[in-house]
């Protein structure tokens, strides 16, 4: 159990990295929001996943998984807002012939 | 660009908004009760206080004059229990698409060329209810590469990162999906329209 949840741990702790990764190496706005919106949900959500796994059937477990419901609800919602914020201020994505 | 209202200018009636209040209420108390732990008198009176606070200030910025109003036919109750079901039969469908998503994006960050081909595209809907329009961008923006921009009267506009989440856009699965729970009429492919200037996105 606990080796099943230290495994769910290092995989988040992994699609979290390649998140960063993702703000840094994406051509713009618009492509930077899908590594944030989705990388981080899936790392959030196994990171959460492992501790449940280490926590067992606790209380403390029940926080964790409230705090998943809410992560995946909130994130594409924010991700929604960002980029209608940006499109209506005139941000328009980049596209590949352009080549900037 | 259709920019026919699908309004039904319906108002809930008291016997709803009751309805919607107590539910709101009782769920934001479960959550103040699990995430407290504490079951004393003088927590479970705080946590009251806050749960109808929280219903009363959700009340006051989303439901304002024009909100209060169905832009849909309301469901009556009886369509309640079977929507649940299938909702909860599609959670599993969606974790899985999750899953799919983040791996499609992370192999995209991970490859040396950087393989991303953005696309911003446009696509009506026929999905009728506000919340199954609702369910539906937000399952598109879980999904593979793509997250919804901006949904307006039926039309969503949607960002694809790479030609793959693009084609899935396209072969329209997530609106059969969601209108299967909804019990609606879904649509065989979707017409997706390209945006490609200013114009076209601002009033």
């Amino acid at each position: 159990m606990n080796i099943a949840g230290d495994v769910l741990i290092v995989l988040g702790l992994a699609f979290m990295v390649i998140t960063a990764l993702g703000l840094v190496r994406l051509p713009d706005f618009f492509s930077r929001v899908h590594a944030v919106s989705k990388s981080e949900t899936l790392g959030i959500a196994l990171l959460l996943l492992g501790l449940i796994l280490h926590e067992g059937a606790t209380l403390l477990s029940l926080k964790f998984a409230l705090i998943l419901v809410f992560v995946a609800i909130a994130n594409p919602v924010g991700a929604h807002l960002l980029t209608r914020a940006a499109l209506r201020t005139g941000e328009l994505p980049w596209r590949k012939e352009e080549r900037r | 660009m259709s920019n026919e209202p699908r309004q039904v200018d319906v108002r809930p009636t008291k016997l709803r908004l009751t309805f919607r209040w107590t539910v709101q209420t009782l769920a934001l108390f479960a959550v103040w009760l699990a995430f407290s732990g504490h079951t004393e008198i003088e927590f479970l009176f705080m946590g009251a206080v806050a749960a109808v606070a929280g219903t009363a200030l959700t009340h006051w910025l989303f439901a304002g004059d024009q909100e209060a109003r169905f832009r849909h036919k309301p469901y009556p109750p009886s369509w309640f229990i079977p929507a649940t079901f299938r909702a909860i039969l599609y959670a599993p469908w969606l974790l899985w698409e999750i899953a799919l998503s983040n791996i499609h994006v992370a192999y995209l960050v991970l490859h040396p060329r950087l393989p991303v081909e953005p696309s911003l595209v446009e696509f009506e809907t026929s999905l009728q209810s506000e919340t199954a329009q609702v369910l539906l961008a937000q399952s598109i923006t879980l999904t593979p590469g793509t997250v919804t921009v901006d949904v307006s009267n039926g039309m969503f506009m949607v960002h694809c990162l790479s030609a793959k989440s693009r084609q899935g856009m396209e072969d329209g699965s997530i609106q059969r999906k969601v209108a299967g729970i909804f019990a609606e009429e879904a649509p065989d492919s979707v017409q997706l329209t390209d945006v490609v200037a200013v114009e076209q996105v601002l009033p």
